[in-house]
């Protein structure tokens, strides 16, 4: 009894033919199983050894230098040279009126760069 | 230098250096805040300069490495020889040395050219020889 090949064979060959399956030249045919701790070891810890590289190399100058590296934090710290009288978080808020307010006769300039 | 400040101790001394000699040269006080502007720079700094000692007689110089902000405030009495177009030529050094990264030597050149222009025109109808 000869049995109907099913769609899924249909398929199949139709593939084979048109994309080869043959084991490459220079390839083992018959390689050996691939140990799970070294696909382990290679498929993870590869892209972890990249992502503590790429940090080190970010991070590390930045150290070096003195800077700071936490987020959120002033990279400034406030500091008068010429002494001041009153620390800027005892300045009076902008609704104020009192003396210490603004002097409306003082004048100057602004920048940026 | 510690994290978070922009400053040597060097530098800091050639700063107080600078400031004290200003204010030998133009009579009037020289503050210098290095920090966090908070909210709108020009309101925060006027209200900077109004904490200081003698506000009418102070020029407050107010940098903000952060944002990139330089605001100089300076007094009533202050304005009588220093005019804003002057500050402004100040301003504009200071701008220029501190894009280059020369926070110090900007501060320098701007405080020099303040205490320059506000310095206090010599008159020569004020000498004791002209009286009779």
């Amino acid at each position: 009894m000869v049995s109907r090949p099913n769609r899924a064979d249909k398929v199949g060959v139709v593939i084979s033919a048109l994309i080869p399956w043959d084991v490459p030249v220079g390839w083992n045919p018959d390689p050996e199983d691939v140990d799970k701790l070294e696909a382990v070891l290679l498929l993870g810890g590869v892209p972890l050894l990249l992502f503590v590289g790429i940090t080190l190399a970010v991070y590390v100058p930045s150290l070096v230098r003195g800077e700071r590296i936490a987020p959120g934090a002033p990279a400034v710290e406030n500091q008068w040279l010429g002494g001041p009288r009153t620390a800027a978080g005892e300045l009076p808020g902008p609704q104020d009126t009192g003396a210490e307010a603004s002097d409306p006769q003082s004048g100057g300039a602004s920048g940026r760069w | 230098m510690a994290a978070g400040d922009p400053f040597r101790s060097a530098d800091r001394v050639v700063l107080d250096e600078t400031i004290r000699k200003a204010e030998q040269l133009a009579r009037v006080e020289f503050s210098v805040f290095v920090g966090n502007a908070e909210g709108e720079p020009r309101p925060f700094a006027e209200r900077l300069h109004a904490s200081l000692v003698a506000p009418a007689r102070s020029i407050l110089v107010m940098v903000d490495p952060t944002r990139r902000l330089l605001e100089v405030v300076t007094g009533a009495h202050v304005r009588r020889t220093l005019s804003d177009t002057e500050v402004e030529l100040a301003v504009a050094a200071m701008q220029s040395d501190f894009a280059a990264g020369d926070l110090v030597g900007g501060l320098r050149r701007g405080i020099q050219m303040l205490a320059d222009h506000a310095r206090a025109p010599q008159t020569l109808h004020a000498g004791p020889g002209l009286t009779s």
